[in-house]
């Protein structure tokens, strides 16, 4: 796996998921071979499975529907849409068909379909190619949303939604994502675990700057998909400054449970940082800190900072758009600040 | 000599492919003349020249070449372009260009250390170490700086409340008789001990029922500097003559010695006692009574009426005097020891335990009753032989 990337890895699971399984198909825009997808996810599968793969007409809404119907008749498909930001054309599709149809059809049908997409700033796309539309999609019962990041193993997680997930699962990669080399073993820097949590059908993954048990971590982090991109160089740097922090990156980020060890971690450092790229507000971080509420209100001293975008659509500049979404030197000023209050 | 590297053609790709050289090497291009077709994950692009000049490549085609590698050089001579290329001269700009980045902030500590010495009001700067200081470079200075300080600077009642506070007392020798000492002091309201000095660099920091062993006897001169102790007391007893050196030593070195006296001790009228004197419980001094510096009483030590002691003497539990009795300097006593009244005991005397003077004894005389002896065996099943 060394030197194995986002793409790659996700890439390998699809055709895993092909070869083990007759069921699974590839629905999406411009997915065949020699093109293989806009960001290169689907590359030489339809060679190699030419009866598996479907090229499609530009709508999102019939994409999505076709999934669904192949779904509920026993088919596994996987469904890309181009970019995240397109999701909104299948809305109806995802919320009051694929999320609902189980439900009101009491057991007798399931929908167990993956619908792909990158969603994400950072390179100057401009306003509707650059958005984090997820949080839209949270909160629907019936729906799972698994959110990846390069500490996670992306493969694994894709094949599970594939081929072992029953729910309709909407997969986002963050698209800065994809090139970046698999870390899920950590490195010298950083400490990697995965959590085991009964109640998260996809795992947690903890990342830790610091090796030893006697430190006592300074600041707890809970983020999920892009923003982990940041936490290579924010890691390190705060090493150097010698703040520990322990990062906990939930991939399912549709489920609203909190694990232990993010009660315990908080309890520890009575600092809590939240990172989310969606701008607005309204978000998975707003729902993150009810829980926390919820759970732990009155029992500790828990400072809680977020860090979001402003209010307002991501600007086509790059340098303006840096500006905006969330960056390590946002997150390490934040972090400074907070730890010498 | 100009180096270019290689240009950011689209938002998305730091990487591309080198398709073609448009220039051959040697040749005059000029500024805006197209050198180069490369091929992005879109589409091939165009590359201009960016300067005038006599063009050299660095990168071949076929290559994969990434943002901000060197691409080309454009030179002033022809005949400079055979010349083979330094490839140091090359590393040294982009080396120039990032040092001369990272130069703007030499980091000198740790956001903790510099959080750490904030919150104890200390300067980093002037916490030592070598490289980044980091926080427990911090947390060892901050020790060092408070160290020996063990009580009297900062303490809230002692340094308002100043009239009549208890005297600190610094205990000199970290063995038993420290504890016999410490002990004392702990039943007299009026003395504290403030800590223990021994040339034992092994008890160095740790404690002695609670009162910590600050460092060796020598350090006692820069503890009376910074003011962390008002009078010192010998605890050693078992050799005579360093109790007295030291004694000697300390006093010429302007240190004040105290008197630690057990409360049990009964003191009759008109009783002088000098200084640096440690007497354990029950002993009693009779009226009229003179006793030196220095000595060291155990229980039970009887001096009576009109007595006179020196100076440097150690009493073993239990040595009874009577009346008018004259002792000199560096005496040692054992235990169980009796001594009629007028008898006069020359200085640098050893009186053994269990002896009954009943003569005065001269200077530097060892005195010696009846030694013990077995007289018969106890059998095992309890028969006399």
């Amino acid at each position: 796996m060394k030197g194995e990337t986002v793409v790659k890895s996700l890439n390998l699971a699809l055709r895993r998921c092909l070869e083990k399984d007759k069921r699974v198909i590839i629905i999406g825009e411009d997915i065949l071979d020699p093109y293989g997808g806009a960001f290169k996810v689907t590359q030489g599968l339809s060679t190699n499975f030419p009866d598996r793969l479907f090229t499609t007409p530009i709508s999102e809404a019939s994409i999505v529907g076709i999934g669904i119907g192949a779904a509920m008749r026993g088919l596994l498909p996987v469904v890309e849409i181009m970019f995240g930001d397109f999701i909104t054309l299948a809305a109806d599709q995802i919320i009051n068909h694929a999320a609902k149809f189980p439900g009101m059809y009491n057991g007798k049908v399931f929908v167990p379909i993956v619908i792909r997409t990158p969603m994400g700033g950072g390179r100057a796309y401009g306003p509707t190619h650059s958005q984090s539309l997820e949080k839209i999609f949270l909160g629907i019962p019936g729906l799972r949303v698994v959110a990846i990041s390069h500490f996670h193993n992306p493969g694994e997680l894709l094949e599970k939604a594939i081929l072992q997930d029953k729910m309709p699962v909407l997969f986002i990669e963050h698209k800065l994502l994809y090139p970046l080399e698999l870390k899920c073993y950590g490195d010298d820097t950083i400490k990697v675990e995965q959590l085991e949590s009964h109640k998260h059908f996809y795992p947690i993954v903890l990342l830790k700057n610091y090796h030893s048990d006697v430190i006592k971590p300074d600041l707890t982090i809970l983020t999920y998909g892009g923003i982990s991109k940041h936490l290579d160089e924010v890691l390190k740097q705060l090493k150097d400054e010698e703040i520990w922090v322990d990062v906990f990156l939930p991939s399912e980020i549709s489920n609203r449970e909190l694990p232990p060890e993010l009660i315990e971690s908080v309890k520890r450092t009575g600092r809590l940082l939240l990172i989310e790229e969606s701008a607005g507000g309204f978000g998975w971080a707003s729902e993150m800190v009810k829980k926390l509420a919820e759970n732990l209100w009155s029992k500790i001293m828990l400072e809680i900072s977020i860090i979001e975008p402003p209010d307002s659509i991501i600007p086509s500049e790059k340098t303006m758009e840096y500006e905006m979404l969330p960056n390590s030197d946002k997150i390490i000023n934040q972090i400074m600040e907070v730890i010498s209050r | 000599m100009r180096i270019f590297r290689v240009p950011q053609v689209t938002n998305q790709d730091d990487e591309m492919l080198l398709i073609r050289w448009l220039k051959s090497e040697g040749d005059f291009v000029n500024v805006g003349d197209i050198i180069a077709e490369v091929e992005t994950s879109k589409a091939v692009f165009e590359i201009e020249s960016e300067g005038s000049g006599f063009f050299k490549p660095l990168a071949n085609p076929g290559e994969h070449i990434k943002v901000g590698q060197t691409f080309y050089i454009l030179l002033n001579n022809r005949e400079e372009v055979q010349k083979p290329i330094e490839l140091r001269d090359i590393e040294f700009e982009k080396n120039a260009k990032q040092n001369s980045e990272i130069e703007n902030q030499p980091k000198r500590w740790t956001k903790k250390a510099e959080l750490l010495a904030k919150k104890y009001g200390i300067d980093i700067e002037e916490v030592p170490g070598t490289g980044i200081i980091q926080e427990a470079d911090v947390e060892r200075y901050i020790r060092i700086k408070s160290e020996g300080k063990t009580s009297q600077f900062n303490d809230l009642v002692d340094d308002i409340y100043s009239d009549n506070r208890a005297e600190r007392v610094i205990i000199l020798g970290g063995g038993r008789g420290a504890v016999q000492v410490l002990d004392v002091l702990f039943r007299t309201p009026k003395q504290r001990a403030v800590g223990i000095l021994d040339d034992n660099s092994e008890l160095y920091g740790k404690n002695i029922m609670g009162v910590k062993v600050l460092g060796n006897i020598s350090a006692i001169e820069k503890l009376k500097e910074d003011n962390l102790f008002d009078t010192a007391i010998i605890s050693f007893s078992n050799d005579i003559e360093s109790r007295a050196k030291l004694f000697e030593t300390l006093i010429k070195k302007g240190i004040k010695f105290t008197n630690v006296i057990d409360p049990t001790v009964v003191i009759h009228s008109n009783v002088s006692i000098g200084k640096g004197n440690v007497i354990m419980a029950h002993c009693r001094f009779g009226s009229c009574a003179i006793v030196g510096d220095n000595n060291f009483f155990s229980a039970y030590v009887n001096i009576e009426h009109h007595n006179v002691v020196g100076s440097h003497c150690t009493f073993g539990p239990g040595v009874m005097t009577s009346s008018r009795v004259t002792i000199g300097n560096k005496v040692k006593f054992g235990t169980g020891i009796f001594i009629e009244p007028g008898i006069k005991i020359g200085d640098n005397s050893v009186i053994a335990s269990g002896t009954i003077l009943i003569r005065d004894i001269p200077e530097n005389s060892l005195v010696k009753t009846k030694v013990e002896t077995i007289i018969r065996r106890k059998d095992i099943d309890n028969k006399s032989q």
